[in-house]
C-alpha cells in the first residue's frame, strides 16, 4: 500500500516537475546556440566557411553522439515504429535544409535582411503545429503572443548588433 | 536580393519544420536516439552541399582548424540538439521553439562579457520583448 502511494506521489511530482525541465531544457539550448553563435563567429571568420565548419562540426557532433547514445538508439530500434525514423530522419533534414539556405541567404543578401526573416521560424513551428500536431498538442493564444512578442525581441537584437 | 530573401524564407521553413517532425518523431523513440539519427541525417545532408561547393578549400584546410570542428560539434549536438528535443518531448514544439529561439540573446549578451561589445537601444528594447514573451508562454498553465 505504502509502495502504492509512494508510486502515485513520485509519478504525480514528476508529471509536474515535467514542465519546468522541458523549460530548462529549451533555455540550456537557446544558451549553447547563443555561445555556439559567437564561437562560429570566430570560426567563420578566422577558419572556414560557414558551411565547411557546420558540416565538420556535424561530422565529429555525429561521432561524439554515436559513442554516448548509440546504445539507446540500438535499444529504442526495437521497439519504435518505422515511421518515427523517418520523421527523425527528416527532422534532422529539414534542419539541414535550413542551415544550408541561411548560409546561401547570407551570400546573396545582407545579414539585416536575412536574420529577421530566419527569426520568424517559431511561427512557422506554431502555424504547422497547429495544422498537422492538433491532436497531440494544443496552440494555446499566450503562446502565438509570446512567440510574437520573443520573435520581434530576436529581430529588434539582431538589428542592434548587426 | 529576391533569392536571398526566398532562401531565408527557406531557412524559416527548415527550421520550423524540424521541430515539428521531431515532436512526431519522438513520440516512439527517447530524445538521446532521436538526437543521434537526426545528426546523421544532417551530417549527410550538409558535408554532400559542402564537397560539393567547397572541396578546394576543404582538402587545403590545416589540421589544427580541425580541433575547432571537434569542439565546436561537441558543444552543439550531443549538447545543444540534445536539449532542443528534449524540450521539444517534454513540452512540446510550439512552446519548446519559443523558447529556443531566444539564443540570440545569449549570444548578445556574450558578446558584450567577452568582446566588450555596447548595447545598443535596440538590443535593450530586443531584450525586455523576449523577456516578456518568455514569461508569457512559461506562466500559463
Amino acid at each position: 500500500m505504502n509502495l502504492k502511494v509512494s508510486s502515485v506521489y513520485s509519478s504525480r511530482t514528476a508529471g509536474k516537475l515535467k514542465p519546468y525541465a522541458g523549460y530548462f531544457c529549451g533555455l540550456a539550448a537557446a544558451a549553447i546556440y547563443g555561445g555556439m553563435a559567437v564561437l562560429g563567429k570566430k570560426i567563420a571568420t578566422d577558419l572556414a566557411s560557414p558551411l565547411i565548419a557546420t558540416s565538420f562540426s556535424l561530422l565529429f557532433g555525429l561521432l561524439i553522439t554515436g559513442v554516448l547514445f548509440g546504445r539507446n538508439a540500438v535499444k529504442d530500434g526495437a521497439r519504435a515504429t518505422k515511421s518515427s525514423w523517418i520523421y527523425i530522419l527528416a527532422s534532422g533534414g529539414a534542419s539541414a535544409f535550413g542551415v544550408s539556405c541561411w548560409y546561401l541567404a547570407l551570400v546573396e543578401a545582407p545579414v539585416v535582411i536575412v536574420a529577421p526573416i530566419v527569426a520568424v521560424y517559431p511561427l512557422v513551428t506554431i502555424i504547422l503545429t497547429a495544422i498537422f500536431l492538433k491532436n497531440i498538442e494544443k496552440v494555446t493564444p499566450k503562446t502565438i503572443s509570446g512567440a510574437a512578442l520573443v520573435v520581434t525581441g530576436v529581430i529588434l537584437v539582431g538589428l542592434g548588433t548587426a | 536580393m529576391i533569392l536571398g530573401i526566398a532562401l531565408s524564407l527557406g531557412a524559416a521553413l527548415g527550421f520550423g519544420t524540424a521541430a515539428v517532425l521531431a515532436r512526431t518523431g519522438m513520440l516512439h523513440i527517447g530524445s538521446t536516439s532521436a538526437t543521434l539519427v537526426s545528426v546523421a541525417s544532417s551530417t549527410l545532408i550538409t558535408v554532400t552541399i559542402a564537397f560539393i561547393y567547397h572541396t578546394p578549400e576543404i582538402l587545403a584546410l590545416p589540421a589544427g582548424v580541425f580541433l575547432w570542428f571537434l569542439l565546436a560539434g561537441t558543444i552543439n549536438f550531443p549538447g545543444g540538439r540534445l536539449m532542443n528535443f528534449t524540450a521539444i518531448r517534454l513540452i512540446g514544439a510550439s512552446k519548446a521553439t519559443v523558447v529556443i529561439s531566444t539564443s540570440p540573446l545569449f549570444a548578445a549578451t556574450l558578446a558584450v562579457i567577452l568582446t566588450g561589445e555596447s548595447l545598443s537601444l535596440l538590443v535593450g528594447l530586443g531584450t525586455l520583448a523576449i523577456m516578456a514573451g518568455v514569461m508569457l508562454v512559461v506562466t500559463q498553465r
